[in-house]
């Protein structure tokens, strides 16, 4: 089901972005945003995992199937992860997920993103998801057909 | 060798000839601070040799003292008073790697390196070389690190949790490691680790009991196939595979990383209060309601 190339919809097309953080560096960096006031689109919700490694490609899968345009996986960057390696193992999932599950449903892989924000990154955070949700509105809806 | 009670009785001499050596080189970070062998400063040596080679002008003024340094790292408290001392003390200082040591029939050694300050060759006959080898994690390091799945670091020593805000804690509850089990260390300084382990170590026995996260994974013995994937992928060495060939989780060790979750191919684990249902149902909640695509949800048709 190869992702459908329609761009008459791009115009006023709000994207809906699920963003899967950690509870310990990128909620924590999520929440220091919201407390520093920085400002970023209203577009993305977040589901709060343990730990960057718990995210099962699955998650990944069913938040697009189920109407996210876009899903960001965040977690405490490479060395920092409270559980020593979680996320090291997020990486090497992530990069399965893209090399097989993403490419082959035909989906844009820059839908589908990873990134380390630390509890101290308010302001990378609010820059991430800026920026991440100005990509996605340029991709356009996602749609299976 | 210059310690009172040690094996000369404090006193200088070659063991191979019983001669009292007149030229003493030292040389110091060798096997640390390089590439090729250990990428780290063992910590300790700089002070040492500085100490030792001042010990060895008070005993024997007329002895020629000379350290081959890359720098000087004399850090802890009171340690630059050696490097200052050493200075007034007559003793010479040179800038530069050894590359070459070579001994001749009578046990007379040349030393030969190129100073960087001057950028000569300097080739000096010494009587006696002491180097400053490096600092290794010991045998019995990696003994523990095996029999206890403790973490190891990049440089073979023990890891803690966290080098700045949880230095004595390993990942295991209930063990503490201080002094050179996780890295090069001076007396002082393994002491007050030593201190500071025993304290996390009190702290932790003070209590009657222990309070356990609840969060922590769980496995459908139905479902395990015993494949061992996740006894490999679980940092703390919390799952391990029974008689049955039915993975186990030892609850007081677990974490609830969900890392072993995401890891199994029969989808056997689960965390609890973190269920991948929960998970599913979160994500359907908000791709249905919260995000408000019910509109265009007519044009997407998902499989
Ligand atoms: S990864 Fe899953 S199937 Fe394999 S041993 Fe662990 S629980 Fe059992
Ligand atoms: S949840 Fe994490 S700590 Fe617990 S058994 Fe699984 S991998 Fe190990």
């Amino acid at each position: 089901m190869p992702e459908a190339k329609n761009k008459a919809v791009k115009q006023d097309f709000e994207p809906d972005i699920l963003v899967f953080c950690c509870n310990w560096c990128s909620y924590a960096g999520a929440d220091l945003a919201g407390v520093s006031r920085f400002q970023y689109p209203p577009n993305m919700r977040i589901v709060r995992v343990m730990c960057s490694g718990r995210v099962d490609p699955s998650f990944v899968l069913k938040a697009l199937k189920e109407g996210a345009d876009g899903v960001l996986i965040t977690g405490c960057h490479i060395g920092d992860c409270h559980y020593i390696s979680g996320n090291e193992y997020a990486k090497e999932r992530f990069e399965k997920l893209h090399r097989i599950i993403i490419k082959q449903l035909g989906i844009n892989e820059k839908r589908v993103r990873l990134e380390w924000v630390s509890a101290s990154e308010g302001r990378r955070f609010a820059d991430l998801i800026t920026e991440f949700t100005n990509e996605i509105r340029g991709l356009g809806p996602l749609k299976f057909y | 060798m210059l310690s009172p009670i040690g094996p000369t009785g404090g006193h200088i001499y070659r063991v191979s000839d019983g001669k009292t050596p007149k030229t003493v080189v030292m040389i110091q970070c060798v096997g640390s601070r390089s590439l090729k062998a250990n990428p780290y400063c063992s910590f300790v040596c700089c002070s040492v040799a500085l100490k030792n080679a001042q010990l060895l002008k008070q005993e024997y003024p007329e002895m020629d003292v000379i350290i081959y340094y890359i720098d000087i790292r004399t850090t802890d408290k009171g340690n630059e008073e050696y490097y200052r001392k050493i200075r007034e003390a007559d003793v010479r200082m040179i800038r530069g790697k050894v590359g070459e040591l070579t001994e001749d029939d009578d046990h007379n050694l040349m030393v030969r390196a190129y100073s960087s300050l001057t950028g000569e060759l300097t080739k000096i006959k010494a009587d006696m070389v002491v180097l400053s080898t490096g600092m290794n994690p010991s045998k019995g390091t990696m003994e523990a690190i095996e029999v206890l799945g403790l973490g190891k670091g990049p440089n073979g020593f023990l890891s803690e949790i966290h080098g700045c805000l949880k230095p004595q804690e390993t990942k295991n509850i209930g063990i503490y490691i201080c002094g050179c089990a996780a890295g090069p260390k001076n007396i002082p300084y393994s002491v007050s680790t030593a201190l500071a382990a025993a304290s996390k170590a009190a702290a932790l026995l003070s209590h009657k009991t222990i309070i356990q996260e609840l969060i922590i994974a769980e496995i459908d013995e139905t479902l395990c196939s015993g494949c061992h994937r996740c006894e490999k992928v679980c940092e703390y060495k919390a799952i391990s595979i029974n008689d049955n060939k039915i993975a186990q989780v030892d609850e007081l060790k677990c974490k609830g990383c969900g890392v072993c979750i995401s890891s199994c191919p029969a989808r056997a684990i689960d965390l609890k209060y973190y269920r991948d249902r929960q998970f599913e149902a979160e994500i359907k909640g908000i791709g249905t309601g919260e995000l408000d695509i019910s509109q265009k949800k007519s044009i997407k048709i998902a499989n």
